[in-house]
């Protein structure tokens, strides 16, 4: 036995103070005016299930705590409470407790706290108008993936740093061949390339060659000793070179700002989108994931309730994530930010290299202080760019444009003090150019040693990307092809239900495409007008796109809410046309009678079309049907059973509502002589905009029964109700206009009225069934008009 | 078997059939989704790294 609601309790939320709803296990029809509520009542069991009211979230000043108790009370007030069948389990939501599922309605709970059994008016449009990546978060919550969407992210978001590190690393060592090229003159691209190329140029200058780089100290060493130089005099001349030599590459070139400020441009950009709102929450939910880690408390510090400390922290783990990879634009923007980081980190490495460098000449003491204090900025700004990243604040690209002038300034000063220095060591041709080969074979070594290095950190990240992209792509290419199969698998199902709401159109072929070379998004096409793979907006109106959306959601809901029959369409149909709603509510009784449904609306049409829908599959037994007739803040929603026309004149006759029964009576006599001409194909004037008058049907109404049946006791009975309307009409017209003489007529004379009508209703009603007769020209007979009727009244025509 | 638990028995399927990709980092990776539900990207990273380290030791 499937679960079911038996009865819902609401105190003290949204627009209702206290209310309680039997259902009985069966499904709820409500009717109600705009703001009497029927979304509050929603609501209420949204947050019973999920503790959220999606539609509180992610809008700017609101929020479940303030606005989700009822104005008149506080949140310790609120209580929502459920009742299930089988078993008549009761459960309860408030702010500080959670419900606590008994083991047969654990399946019903999983399914029902993820929310993705409620579609509201303004949700049906995820389906259709979204994007396609949104689109594919709404479905990926009802197929219950959205923590591998996360996941996969993370593996993306690694995969695209690994692999800017492994470019950056392929950069520097390209960047290094190509000095070690300019310094000994011949091109080099391989390591092994480097001692044969050195020597080369050692037998220019006719020294003998070194058989490893490893040696090159002892070498330079033996040099100095063969021409008798003092190593100290010539080391500080040799640093000096080196200073010199340093200072001649720009230091921060034009093409650092250049990147600088194409990921600003990307941070602004970001910032200023509707990201900016969701991102600012990533501070406040790390502070929060850090205080009730390190506190280990069970009370939420802002506003001391009780919270599921686990389930908390995984809840903002969660949102954390979502947060922090917003889209694809962030990971761009992680990508840019490390390479710029890593570049200006080179920048670091090399003033700190002048700084050891300069450390030993008092004359440059004032540049060393200079230059610490860049390397100290160039740290901060380099933070200030995580911080960027991570979309907290823009690049403050003026101030490193400020500071790359003065490290210009200072690295000029050190340059011009550097050459005046070496001047002054007054060292002779054949000592500088025993300095010349020993600079060449140290700045060979180093480049050496380096490219080493960078050697070994890139066949490490390029391992650590190879294993990583292995994985994205593997988990990326079996969800993609898990959700495509998902997706054929319910378009059987979608296109049916969308045929049986628009049977003979021209749209057929609906298809969900997972989209290719996009991470995570859905494409939604259509075949319009033999067209093929259209997207459905451009070619249907709002009316289709809205049940398209629902056959979507309903398909889902089949496939993935396996084991919760709970359906809720808040106020779906307010763009579908009184023909299409009649085949929603045909889809609804067709497709869904097993589940419970509450359905609310407030249009009358549609509410009387699912009535009818009952009647037709024999579902008035599963259905309650309510009508909220009024609602004030004190006392929240009325809300009576449904009563059909004929109770409501009953009750006002009884009530001594005159003018109210008249009235309502009055429609009733219009409604049903449309009913006779319209079942019994009664020829009338043609009307452009079909609105007619009592008297305008009465006449060929009751002409048509006399020429079209046969003498039998149905034509007898049925002429006999038409005299006795004729008889008391007079009641109605007087009842229904502003007339003088309304005064004089009695409650007897009015009831006298309603009851001729009610009557001549009933005539036209089966006596087995009580549906409508209808006339078969083709069998040239009258029957009722049910085809599941058992025992159907049938008279021939003429 | 869930729409999730169908897309990563796939998943891990695929890496397995892969005979140059670490046993030992698979191993990880499973044990990480049997204890949590989003995996972080720096949890991934560490795996990877514990497992690279491991195959260079062997």
């Amino acid at each position: 036995m499937s679960v079911k609601i038996k009865k819902i309790y609401i105190h003290a939320f949204r627009g209702i103070p206290d209310l309680e709803l039997e259902l009985e296990g069966k499904s709820l029809l409500l009717r109600g005016e705009n703001g009497t509520g029927k979304s509050s009542i929603v609501d209420a069991i949204e947050f019973f299930f999920t503790g959220r009211v999606s539609h509180l979230e992610g809008v700017r000043g609101l929020s479940l705590q303030r606005h989700g108790p009822h104005v008149n009370f506080s949140q310790d007030d609120v209580n929502i409470e459920i009742t299930f069948d089988p078993g008549k389990v009761s459960l309860s939501r408030t702010f500080d407790t959670v419900p606590s599922p008994p083991e047969q309605l654990e399946k019903y709970f999983q399914i029902t706290q993820k929310g993705t059994f409620i579609l509201r008016r303004s949700q049906i449009l995820e389906f259709i108008m979204s994007q396609p990546a949104e689109r594919f978060r709404a479905i990926g919550s009802i197929i219950g993936i959205e923590s591998l969407d996360n996941t996969e992210l993370g593996i993306k978001g690694l995969r695209d740093e690994l692999k800017v590190k492994v470019e950056s690393r392929q950069r520097q060592k390209e960047e290094l061949f190509q000095d070690l090229s300019s310094i000994i003159g011949e091109t080099i691209l391989e390591v092994q390339e480097i001692l044969p190329a050195l020597n080369r140029k050692l037998q220019e200058y006719n020294l003998p060659s070194i058989t490893s780089l490893e040696e090159a100290d002892k070498y330079t060493e033996e040099m100095f000793k063969t021409l008798k130089i003092k190593v100290n005099s010539s080391d500080r001349a040799r640093i000096l070179k080196e200073i010199s030599d340093m200072t001649k590459v720009s230091f921060i070139p034009e093409e650092i700002i250049d990147e600088l400020n194409n990921l600003n441009e990307k941070v602004v950009s970001l910032l200023q989108d509707r990201a900016k709102a969701e991102l600012s929450l990533v501070d406040m939910l790390e502070t929060g994931k850090r205080v009730i880690e390190r506190e280990r408390m069970d009370i939420c510090p802002l506003c001391e309730q009780k919270i599921d400390r686990e389930k908390l922290l995984a809840r903002i783990r969660q949102r954390l994530n979502t947060v922090r990879a917003l889209s694809d634009e962030a990971s761009e923007i992680r990508q840019i930010s490390v390479s710029v980081t890593d570049n200006l980190k080179v920048l670091v490495d090399r003033l700190d290299s002048i700084i050891s460098k300069i450390d030993q000449f008092e004359e440059l003491s004032k540049e060393k202080e200079i230059i610490q204090e860049s390397i100290d900025f160039l740290t901060k700004f380099i933070d200030k760019i995580i911080y960027a990243r991570d979309l907290k604040n823009n690049i403050p690209i003026q101030e490193i444009i400020k500071h790359k002038n003065e490290i210009n300034k200072i690295i000029a000063s050190i340059s011009t003090k550097c050459n005046q220095l070496l001047e002054s060591a007054e060292l002779t041709e054949e000592e500088k150019k025993v300095l010349e080969i020993v600079r060449l074979i140290e700045q060979v070594k180093q480049n050496a040693k380096a490219i080493s290095r960078i050697n070994s950190e890139l066949k490490v990240y390029q391992k650590y990307y190879e294993l990583t992209e292995k994985i994205y792509s593997a988990f990326s290419e079996t969800k993609k092809a898990k959700i495509q199969e998902i997706y054929n698998s319910i378009q059987e199902d979608i296109q049916r239900f969308y045929s049986i709401l628009h049977p003979n159109e021209p749209h057929r072929n609906i298809e969900l495409i997972v989209a290719l070379g996009r991470r995570a998004s859905t494409e939604l096409k259509i075949e319009s007008f033999g067209r093929r793979g259209e997207d459905p907006r451009a070619l249907t109106s709002e009316g289709h796109l809205d049940s398209l959306g629902l056959c979507i959601f309903l398909a889902f809901v089949k496939k993935f809410n396996e084991g919760c029959p709970l359906i809720i369409l808040d106020d779906v149909v307010n763009t579908v046309d009184a023909n299409h709603r009649e085949k929603i509510a045909k889809l609804l009784l067709e497709e869904f009678n097993e589940n419970q449904l509450i359905i609310t609306t407030h249009d009358g049409i549609w509410y009387e079309l699912m009535l009818s829908a009952q009647r037709a599959y024999d579902s008035q037994n599963k259905f309650k049907n309510m009508v909220i007739v009024d609602w004030n803040v004190d006392r929240g929603p009325k809300i009576m059973p449904y009563k059909p026309r004929w109770e409501r004149i009953q009750h006002k006759i009884s009530s001594g509502d005159k003018d109210g029964a008249g009235n309502e009576c009055r429609k009733y006599l219009e409604w049903l002589l449309e009913e006779i001409c319209e079942k019994l194909q009664v020829p009338i004037v043609f009307k452009r905009r079909g609105r007619y008058v009592v008297s305008e049907l009465l006449d060929p109404a009751e002409k048509r029964i006399k020429k079209l049946l046969k003498d039998s006791v149905l034509k007898s009975k049925i002429l006999y109700a038409f005299r006795e309307l004729r008889r008391t009409i007079i009641m109605g017209n007087l009842l229904s206009h502003n007339n003088m003489l309304v005064e004089e007529v009695s409650m007897e004379e009015v009831k006298s009225f309603c009851q001729t009508v009610h009557e001549l209703h009933k005539a036209f009603l089966c006596p087995s069934c009580g549906h409508f007769i209808g006339y078969y020209r083709n069998l040239k007979i009258a029957r009722c008009s049910n085809p599941r009727c058992t025992n159907p009244i049938e008279v021939k025509t003429k | 078997m869930g729409v999730k638990e169908e897309i990563l028995e796939e998943f891990f399927k695929k890496l397995e059939e892969d005979e140059e990709f670490p046993d030992s980092i698979i191993e990880e990776l499973k044990k990480l989704w049997e204890n949590e539900e989003i995996i972080s990207q720096e949890k991934i990273f560490e795996v990877i790294k514990r497992g690279c380290s491991d195959v260079s030791k062997d």
